[in-house]
């Protein structure tokens, strides 16, 4: 599987969506979603801003370019350094979220 | 309270009252904070991260994590305090899962606190929704804090808190009496029945122009109300409900002609909070 179909996968799934949801919002069919998530189909540039825009991620991280941002990192790990009850496994899960916005929408 | 302490709490409620008034939004009316930060450009997502109650980051682009696990008014309440931590530029912010009602012990986490409790239940919004049902918070039942409360879309011992401790409305042995008070129970008094779920008391006194729920809840609606969309039914006995089946929106009719706006999400729906409303597909399910 291609990255940028499984992150329009993860990224659907993330913003609470369903195929059908989505293809009866971008006015699409629901088996082309599927397709497109399976790696079987391409995505267009312009639908790639459609999607990440619907999902609220950037296009840069759907299609694996993001850039590292070192810095938000730390902001992270600082704002939770004094919190004794944030299990490790969900502070990841925020980094993994706002990694997947970064960069241009 | 310290005079720190008075003039941090000042402070939110000016902020909350600048916001409200920038956005067009009215003192005396309930409204969803979860609109109000889409409205801000402020993306709110529900997570399912069990430790975290909320999360606040300015970049890459403005953010809000709200605990989709948390009962509604609660996750309200979070949106609220998150969206004081952008209001007052506190940068990126963590807020964990923390049970223990303690007080908030930074000046940022209390001026956030206060600035959700101003925000979502301005001194006038609170007292109007009491004075035009014919009640009195020195009076009232503990049923009558709950249908308010849910007017407001906040919990009922936060608004217990907020007027108790903010508002000066109630004693402290008052409004610890009417904590105790069960809230199963106070939803069958209100609903005249043991609901699965939550209940809402929807008459012409309600202002809010939607009013928010999840598949399962009920909602007590005048008997002749009318229902224009299939996200929820209605049903006449023991009294009067509509009970709320599936995402959507829809309208509902009350016998004065007044149409309310009705929002059906999933239960604890995880996601964008934009897309909590809409509708499933057919294909999908």
């Amino acid at each position: 599987m291609n990255i940028t179909a499984d992150r329009l996968r993860s990224a659907r799934e993330h913003a609470g969506l369903s195929q059908g949801q989505v293809a009866k919002m971008l006015d699409m069919h629901r088996p082309t979603i599927s397709e497109i998530e399976a790696g079987r189909r391409k995505v267009s540039t312009e639908e790639l801003t459609e999607f990440a825009k619907l999902y609220d991620v950037s296009v840069a991280w759907l299609t694996g370019t993001e850039a590292t941002e070192q810095n938000l990192n730390d902001k992270v790990l600082l704002a939770a350094r004094d919190l004794t009850k944030l299990k490790k496994d969900d502070l990841e899960k925020v980094l993994k979220l706002l990694e997947s916005m970064r960069g241009s929408s | 309270m310290g005079s720190r302490t008075i003039d941090l709490a000042r402070e939110a409620v000016l902020a909350a009252a600048r916001l409200r008034a920038e956005q067009g939004l009215s003192p005396s009316v309930g409204i969803c904070p979860f609109d109000l930060s889409q409205e801000l450009g402020v993306s709110a997502r529900l997570v399912n991260y069990p430790s975290l109650e909320g999360m606040y980051s300015p970049s890459p682009r403005p953010a809000i994590l709200v605990n989709a696990e948390r009962p509604a008014g609660r996750r309200r309440y979070s949106c609220g305090h998150e969206l004081g931590h952008h209001v007052f530029k506190h940068g990126f912010r963590l807020d964990e899962l923390d049970d223990s009602n303690s007080s908030s012990s930074s000046p940022e986490e209390f001026l956030a606190q206060r600035f959700s409790a101003a925000l979502l239940m301005p001194t006038l919004a609170v007292n109007s929704a009491f004075a035009r049902r014919g009640w009195s918070p020195a009076t009232a039942q503990p049923e009558h804090f709950f249908v308010i409360a849910q007017e407001l879309g906040v919990g009922y011992t936060t608004l217990l808190f907020h007027q108790e401790l903010n508002l000066q409305q109630l004693t402290k042995s008052r409004a610890t009496g009417l904590r105790d008070i069960s809230i199963p129970q106070i939803r069958s008094t209100v609903a005249g029945f043991s609901p699965q779920h939550d209940v809402f008391y929807v008459d012409d006194h309600w202002l809010r122009e939607s009013v928010d729920v999840e598949v399962g809840d009920v909602l007590i609606v005048p008997q002749g109300s009318l229902l224009d969309g299939d996200c929820a039914t209605l049903a006449s006995s023991p009294k009067p409900h509509a009970i709320a089946v599936e995402p959507g929106t829809c309208f509902i009719t009350l016998p004065s002609n007044k149409k309310i706006l009705l929002r059906v999400s999933r239960r604890n729906f995880i996601g964008l909070a934009r897309h909590r409303f809409i509708a499933e597909v057919e294909d999908d399910v």
